[in-house]
C-alpha cells in the first residue's frame, strides 16, 4: 500500500513538471522600499504597453460598523486629485497619455491600475505617488461620488434580478467577521459617511507599508527602478508622512495649533506663519521645523476575529423582483491559505466547470430542473464560502432544484470519483493555467495578488503543483468537510407578488 | 573605480529622491513607440472557405473561429430558428454524441461555444489535431437530434419567463421593433409563440441552407505555422461540401420622425434604463466612420472625460455611468445613449443627454477634447493589439467588408487628421436629438413624467416584446370605488337607485344560477350550481357528465356561520382568515364586502382600455396573502366584465386565473352575463348560463350542504 501510494506521488510530481515546462516562466523582480512599498517588476517587449498597478491591502472587512461600503466609497474619491493635481484631472492626464484607468474594491483589497504606452511609465508612476503621498478630497467631490456610489448599488444590486444574493448570503454566513457585510455597503452608512472618516482611513490605510507596486510590460527594469525610487522612495511614513499630509492640507491657523507642542516656542513666531504659506516645500518645511520625525510605520489594525465553521443551516428566503425561482446555498470554506483551499476549487470544478461537470450534465440537462446550475469558492484572506446556486426552470420546485444539487454533492461525498474525472480535472487547470496571464494587466494583477494574499509571489509560477497534488480523496474529504448541512446557508429566491 | 560608483551612490542618497524630481509636473513621456500592423492575407481553399492564420507563439494555444457570413433574412413566425440552430450545433455529433462530445472537449481542458455564423473553440496546442477531428464532426455531422432539440427549446422558454426580471434585456427587445421594425431581420423577436413554432425540421433545413464554406472564414489564432493551418484545413475542412449561394435581400427600417418616447413597466425597479436612439445609415469602412467613432468617443466613450460621463455622473451624480455607441453595419447601423438612472432623475437623465446630443450636433468641440480624444483612440488602439484576436478581427473585417488593405495600417495617420469641423459636419449629418426614439424600462411612477418629451404629448407604453400595451387613464372626477360596486349591483338587480335596490333586496333573497361548459377534448360537460342568499350565504355544487356518467367535482357552502369546502373528495372546513372571509361577503354582489372594513383590499387603479372599451380597473388583495385579483367593470356597462386572479401556493408558486362575462342580458328578472369564459393556466372553459331562479328568502337547501335539489336540477338541464 505504502509503495504504491509513493509510486502515485512519483506519478503526479512528474506530471507536474511536464506542465511547469509547459508555458513559460514568468520572471520578475521584487524588492522593497526602504519606506515599506513592496516593488513587483516584470518585463515584456511583445507590446509597447505598460500595466502600472497598486494594491493597497485595504477592503471592505476593515470597515467599522455603521461605515459599510466606506473602503469602496473612499476608492471613488482617490481619482478626486490631488495636491499637484486639479479635481477631475486624474483621469485626463492617463487619457491624454494613450491610457486608460480604473480601480476595484474587493472585501480584502482596493486595486488600482493605469494601462499605458510604454513611453509613460513616468506618468503612471508619478500619478499613483501622489495618490499615496497627498489625495486631496473636496466636500463637492464627496457628495457627488456619494450619490455616484449609490447609483453604482442600484445598478449593480437593487435593481438586477437575484443582484441581492451575495449580499443576502454573506450576512448570513458571517456572526462576527466583517466579511459579513459586501463592499458596496449600505445606503445608510454612505449617507452617515463624515470628512473625519476620509481623513482618518487615509491616515491608517494609505501608507507605504500597506501596498503593492506592481508594474508589467514593455519597461527597462533599471530605469523603473530609478524613478521608482524618485517617486515613490522619496514618499515619508509614520510619523513623517502624517505631519507632511497635514502641513499640505491644513490651514495654518490648524496646523498650528495642532503642533504647537511639538514646534515649540517657533509656532508663534511670524517666520513659521510665512514659511507655512510661502513656496517653500512640504520636505524642506518639516526638515526646519520637524527635523527629527519618526518615518517608523505605524501599526495597521486588522479584524481579529476567527469564525469557525457554521454550525447549524441556516434556511430563508429572499422575495425579489425575478420571474424564475432560484436556490443559492453557501458553505463557509477555509482561507485562501489553507491547505484545503485547493482541493475545494477543485470540487466546484468538478461540480460545474464545463458541460461535462456534475451540475449542468445532470441537473441542466438530463434533468432539465435548472435552466442553469454553478458552483464556485469565493476565497478570502480568512476564512471565505463556496457557493452552489442554480435558478430553476419554469415550472420546477426550487425545493426539487436543491434537492437534485444535494444528491449530487452527496454523491461525491460517497463515492470517489473516477481517475478519468480525476484526470479531466488537471487538465483542465493545466490548461487554466499555461492560457492565463496573457495580458500584461493580468499579469500585474496576479502577481500583487500573489504577493499580497499569500506573501509568495513566485505562486505565479508554482501554484499549479498545488493543485495537481490534490487527490481524488481530498476532494471526497473537503466535500464531507465543508459542503455538510450544518455549515451552510440555505437561500430561497422567490419572485415578489405585485 | 569602485569607489568611485560609491560616491555616486552617496550622492544619489542625500540629494536623491527629492531633488531629482519636481512633483508640480507631469513628467514628459519617452519617445513614442512604434506601432505595427501587419495584417496577414487570407488563403482560399477550393471549396470557397477562406482562412485567415495570425501567428503568436506567446503561449501553446491555439484557436479557431469559423465565421460564415451569409446574408440576414426574416425567420417571421420561427424567430429564434437561427439561435436554436447555434445552440443545438454544441449538441454532439453523429459519431460523438452529446455526452461524450462535452467530455471529450473538457477533458482537453479545451473550449469550445457554438452559435448560429459558426463556433470558437481553442486549446492547448498539443490537443489541437483532437480538437480539430471533434470540429469536423460538427461541421459536416451535427447530431441534430429531436431529444436535444425539445430539451434547447425548453430551455429557451425557461429563459424567456426570466425577461421580465431583467431591464436590459426588456430594453433590447423594445429597442429592436422600434428601430428596426417588424419586418427586419434585427427587429424580429423570440417570444413562446415563435419558439412553439419551430421544428427540428427546421433546424436541420436551415443548416442545409446555411451552413456552407461558401462563404466562410477559418480565423486561426496562436501556437502555429502556415503549413499546420494548410495541413489541418485540407485534412479537417477539406470534406466541407459547398452549397448554394444565398442572394442577399433588401429590409427597411421604419424613418424616426420627431421624438418618441416608449415606456416599459418593470415593476419594483429602482432605476431606470434608458436608452436614446436611432438608426444610422452607415456601412463598414465609409469614409465617415472613423470621424463618427471619435464624435461619439466625445459624447459618450468609454472614458470619464467623455461628455455624457462627465455631465451626468461626475457633475450631477444622476448615474454611475452613462455611455453612447456607434455602430455601422452592413444592413442598418445605429446610434444610442443611455444608461441606469434612479427613478427620481428619469426625465432630468434625459434632458441632458438629449442636450449633449445636440450640442454635439451645433458646436465645434474643443481642440482640447479633440486633443484628446485623439490620443486617447490612439492609445485604445495601440493596447488592443496586445490581443492577437485583434488582428486577426482587423484581417477578417477587411475581407468581410472589403476594405482597402491598408485601412488599419492608414487608421491611425486617418485619426490625425480629423479636425473639429469634420466631427461637427458627421454629427449633424448622422445623429438627432430631435428625430429620436426614447425607450425607458422602469418603475411606473415615473411613466408621467416622460410625457413632455413625446412629440404627440403620450408615451407609447410597450410589454417586453415590444408590443403596444393599453396604459390606465385617470378615472373622472365623481367616480370612486363605492359609485362603482353600487352600480353594479344595481345593474345587477335591475334597478336604478340605492333606496330602490334596498327594497328589491327584501323581495329578493336568494338567487340561483344554473350553468354549463362543454369540454370537447374529453367529450365531457361541467354543470355548474351556484347559490348566494341574504345576508352572506353562500353555496355552488360542480358535477361532470362524461361517457361514464355524472359525477361531482366539488362543492362549497356557507350558511352564514360556518361552512367547508369539498374538492376532489378532501373536505376543508372554513375556520380563521376563511371564515371570516365569507362572513364578509354580501348578498346580491360579492364584492360589496370591499366598501367595508374586513381582510379584502380593494383599490381602484384607473381606467384600461382593452380593444377600444374602457374598463375601470380595481385591484384586490387579501390581507396575509400574497394572491391578487384584478377586476374590470365596463365603464359603459357598470357590470363586471373581467377577473385576473394571481394564486400563489406556499411553495410560492403562482397560478394564474382569467374570467370573462359576456353577453350580459336578463335572465330571470336579473341582468347577468350569458356566457362566462374561464381560463386556468391555459385551460379554456366556455360557460354558458342555462337559467337563474331567484326567491323570496334564502332558504336553499344548498347553503347547509344538501345538493340534492340541485343536482336534480343539474342533470334537468
Amino acid at each position: 500500500m505504502k509503495l504504491k501510494s509513493w509510486l502515485l506521488s512519483g506519478v503526479v510530481l512528474t506530471t507536474a513538471s511536464v506542465y511547469a515546462q509547459d508555458r513559460q516562466k514568468i520572471e520578475y523582480e521584487e524588492y522593497d522600499l526602504d519606506n515599506g512599498i513592496h516593488v513587483i517588476l516584470h518585463e515584456d517587449h511583445s507590446t509597447p504597453i505598460v500595466a502600472v498597478t497598486m494594491m493597497y491591502k485595504v477592503g471592505s472587512k476593515n470597515e467599522k460598523v455603521g461605515r459599510t461600503g466606506f473602503a469602496h466609497f473612499f476608492e471613488h474619491l482617490m481619482f478626486e486629485g490631488t495636491e499637484n493635481i486639479e479635481r477631475h484631472e486624474y483621469d485626463k492626464y492617463v487619457e491624454r497619455a494613450g491610457g486608460t484607468l480604473n480601480a476595484n474594491t474587493s472585501q480584502d483589497r482596493t486595486f488600482y491600475y493605469e494601462l499605458l504606452p510604454s513611453n509613460q511609465l513616468e506618468l503612471g508612476l508619478w500619478l499613483e505617488s501622489e495618490r499615496l503621498l497627498h489625495a486631496k478630497v473636496e466636500n463637492i467631490g464627496i457628495e457627488t461620488q456619494r450619490e455616484v456610489v449609490k447609483e453604482e448599488k442600484r445598478q449593480r444590486m437593487d435593481n438586477q434580478p437575484y443582484g441581492s444574493f451575495m449580499y443576502e448570503i454573506f450576512r448570513r454566513a458571517f456572526k462576527e467577521h466583517p466579511y459579513r457585510w459586501v463592499p458596496i455597503g449600505s445606503m445608510e452608512d454612505l449617507d452617515a459617511a463624515q470628512e473625519e472618516d476620509y481623513v482618518n482611513f487615509y491616515r491608517t490605510f494609505y501608507v507605504p507599508h500597506n501596498v503593492t507596486l506592481s508594474i508589467a510590460g514593455d519597461i527597462d527594469i533599471k530605469q523603473a527602478k530609478k524613478w521608482i525610487q524618485a517617486y515613490f522612495g522619496s514618499i515619508p511614513n509614520g510619523d513623517k508622512l502624517d505631519v507632511y499630509r497635514d502641513k499640505e492640507f491644513l490651514s495654518y491657523e490648524k496646523f498650528a495649533k495642532k503642533y504647537e507642542d511639538q514646534v515649540g516656542e517657533q509656532a508663534s513666531s511670524s517666520k513659521f506663519a510665512q514659511d507655512f504659506n510661502s513656496e517653500m516645500s512640504t520636505e524642506a518645511f518639516l526638515k526646519k521645523y520637524f527635523p527629527s520625525l519618526s518615518t517608523k510605520p505605524h501599526a495597521i489594525p486588522r479584524p481579529s476575529i476567527k469564525e469557525g465553521l457554521l454550525e447549524k443551516e441556516i434556511r430563508d428566503t429572499i422575495y425579489d423582483n425575478i420571474q424564475l425561482p432560484a436556490v443559492a446555498m453557501a458553505y463557509r470554506t477555509p482561507e485562501l491559505n489553507h491547505e484545503d483551499h485547493y482541493a475545494v476549487d477543485m470540487l466546484t470544478m468538478l461540480l460545474s466547470q464545463g458541460n461535462s461537470s456534475r451540475l449542468t450534465k445532470n441537473i441542466v440537462e438530463k434533468q432539465q430542473k435548472a435552466l442553469m446550475a454553478i458552483s464556485f469558492p469565493f476565497p478570502l484572506e480568512d476564512p471565505g464560502i463556496a457557493i452552489n446556486l442554480a435558478i430553476a426552470n419554469m415550472g420546477v420546485d426550487p425545493a426539487e432544484v436543491e434537492k437534485a444539487i444535494n444528491e449530487e454533492v452527496a454523491d461525491i461525498q460517497k463515492n470517489l470519483i473516477s481517475d478519468q474525472e480525476m484526470e479531466k480535472l488537471k487538465n483542465m487547470i493545466e490548461s487554466d493555467f499555461i492560457s492565463s496571464n496573457s495580458t500584461m494587466a493580468g499579469i500585474a494583477e496576479t502577481l500583487a495578488d500573489y504577493y499580497v494574499y499569500q506573501n509568495d509571489t513566485e505562486l505565479i509560477n508554482t501554484e499549479i503543483k498545488r493543485y495537481l497534488a490534490v487527490t481524488k480523496e481530498d476532494i471526497q474529504r473537503v466535500a464531507r468537510k465543508y459542503f455538510t448541512e450544518e455549515n451552510r446557508v440555505v437561500l430561497y429566491y422567490l419572485p415578489k407578488a405585485e | 573605480m569602485k569607489k568611485f560608483i560609491l560616491i555616486i551612490a552617496v550622492i544619489g542618497l542625500t540629494f536623491g529622491s527629492f531633488a531629482q524630481i519636481d512633483r508640480s509636473k507631469a513628467p514628459n513621456p519617452q519617445p513614442n513607440p512604434k506601432i505595427e500592423i501587419n495584417i496577414p492575407d487570407p488563403m482560399k481553399f477550393e471549396n470557397g472557405l477562406e482562412v485567415i492564420m495570425v501567428e503568436n507563439h506567446k503561449l501553446p494555444v491555439v484557436s479557431f473561429q469559423l465565421f460564415i457570413d451569409y446574408p440576414n433574412a426574416l425567420e417571421n413566425d420561427k424567430a429564434g430558428v437561427s439561435s436554436i440552430f447555434g445552440e443545438l450545433l454544441g449538441s454532439g455529433t453523429t459519431n460523438t454524441p452529446k455526452d461524450k462530445f462535452d467530455e471529450a472537449i473538457d477533458y482537453m481542458g479545451a473550449s469550445f461555444y457554438p452559435n448560429s455564423r459558426g463556433f470558437y473553440a481553442s486549446s492547448l496546442k498539443k490537443h489541437t489535431p483532437k480538437l480539430l477531428n471533434l470540429l469536423n464532426e460538427v461541421i459536416t455531422q451535427p447530431a441534430f437530434t429531436q431529444e436535444e432539440f425539445d430539451r434547447i427549446i425548453e430551455q429557451n422558454l425557461s429563459n424567456l419567463a426570466a425577461l421580465p426580471s431583467d431591464a436590459n434585456s426588456m430594453l433590447s427587445n423594445v429597442k429592436d421593433v422600434v428601430s428596426y421594425g417588424e419586418s427586419h431581420p434585427y427587429g424580429e423577436i423570440i417570444t413562446e409563440a415563435t419558439l412553439k413554432n419551430i421544428k427540428l425540421e427546421d433546424v436541420k433545413n436551415y443548416y442545409k441552407k446555411y451552413f456552407t464554406p461558401n462563404k466562410a472564414y477559418l480565423v486561426v489564432v496562436g501556437d502555429v505555422s502556415a503549413d499546420d493551418v494548410k495541413n489541418y484545413v485540407e485534412k479537417y475542412f477539406g470534406s466541407w461540401q459547398p452549397g448554394e449561394n444565398i442572394e442577399k435581400s433588401d429590409f427597411e427600417v421604419p424613418t424616426t420622425t420627431g421624438k418618441q418616447v416608449y415606456f416599459v413597466d418593470k415593476p419594483g425597479a429602482v432605476q431606470s434604463v434608458i436608452s436614446v436612439g436611432h438608426t444610422v445609415d452607415l456601412t463598414p469602412g465609409h469614409e465617415d466612420e472613423i470621424k463618427l467613432k471619435m464624435m461619439n468617443q466625445i459624447l459618450g466613450g468609454g472614458s470619464f472625460s467623455a461628455r455624457l460621463m462627465s455631465n451626468l455622473r461626475e457633475d450631477k451624480a444622476y448615474t454611475y455611468g452613462c455611455y453612447s455607441n456607434l455602430s455601422s453595419d452592413q444592413l442598418v447601423g445605429s446610434f444610442s445613449a443611455g444608461g441606469s438612472f434612479r427613478n427620481e432623475v428619469t426625465d432630468s437623465a434625459i434632458v441632458q443627454i438629449l442636450a449633449e446630443i445636440d450640442r454635439m450636433t451645433k458646436e465645434p468641440v474643443s481642440e482640447t477634447e479633440l486633443d484628446l480624444v485623439k490620443k486617447s483612440m490612439t492609445g485604445a488602439f495601440a493596447r488592443s493589439l496586445e490581443n492577437p484576436q485583434t488582428i486577426a478581427r482587423f484581417a477578417l473585417n477587411t475581407i468581410r467588408y472589403n476594405l482597402p488593405k491598408t485601412y488599419y495600417a492608414d487608421y491611425l495617420q486617418k485619426l490625425e487628421k480629423i479636425t473639429a469641423s469634420d466631427i461637427l459636419m458627421v454629427a449633424d449629418k448622422y445623429i438627432s436629438s430631435n428625430n429620436i426614439n426614447i425607450i425607458v424600462v422602469g418603475n411606473e411612477e415615473i411613466a408621467e413624467n416622460l410625457n413632455v418629451f413625446d412629440n404627440d404629448g403620450n408615451v407609447d407604453f410597450k410589454d417586453y416584446y415590444g408590443n403596444k400595451v393599453d396604459r390606465l387613464k385617470t378615472v373622472p372626477e365623481g367616480i370612486t370605488l363605492e359609485t362603482i360596486i353600487n352600480d353594479y349591483a344595481m345593474k345587477k338587480m335591475m334597478v336604478s337607485t340605492k333606496d330602490e335596490l334596498a327594497s328589491k333586496i327584501k323581495s329578493i333573497q336568494q338567487i340561483e344560477t344554473f350553468s354549463k361548459a362543454r369540454i370537447e377534448a374529453a367529450m365531457a360537460d361541467i354543470y355548474v350550481y351556484e347559490a348566494e342568499g341574504f345576508p352572506n350565504k353562500t353555496a355552488n355544487y360542480t358535477l361532470i357528465k362524461s361517457v361514464q356518467g355524472y359525477s361531482p367535482v366539488g362543492s362549497e357552502w356557507f350558511n352564514g356561520e360556518e361552512g367547508e369546502a369539498v374538492q376532489a373528495g378532501n373536505k376543508t372546513i372554513y375556520e380563521g382568515e376563511e371564515l371570516e372571509k365569507k362572513k364578509a361577503s354580501k348578498f346580491p354582489i360579492g364584492q360589496l364586502k370591499y366598501l367595508e372594513e374586513n381582510s379584502t383590499n380593494a383599490v381602484l387603479q384607473g381606467i384600461k382600455t382593452i380593444d377600444g372599451v374602457d374598463y375601470y380597473k380595481v385591484k384586490v388583495t387579501v390581507e396575509n396573502k400574497e394572491d391578487v385579483s384584478f377586476e374590470y367593470y365596463s365603464v359603459e356597462d357598470k357590470v363586471l366584465v373581467r377577473t385576473e386572479r394571481i394564486v400563489v401556493d406556499e411553495e410560492g408558486n403562482e397560478q394564474t386565473m382569467q374570467f370573462v362575462f359576456s353577453d350580459y342580458q336578463e335572465i330571470g328578472g336579473l341582468y347577468v352575463p350569458k356566457n362566462m369564459e374561464m381560463n386556468a393556466q391555459g385551460q379554456v372553459f366556455n360557460f354558458v348560463t342555462q337559467s337563474v331562479k331567484t326567491n323570496k328568502k334564502a332558504k336553499a337547501k344548498a347553503f347547509s350542504g344538501n345538493f340534492k335539489v340541485a343536482e336534480k336540477a343539474l342533470k334537468a338541464l
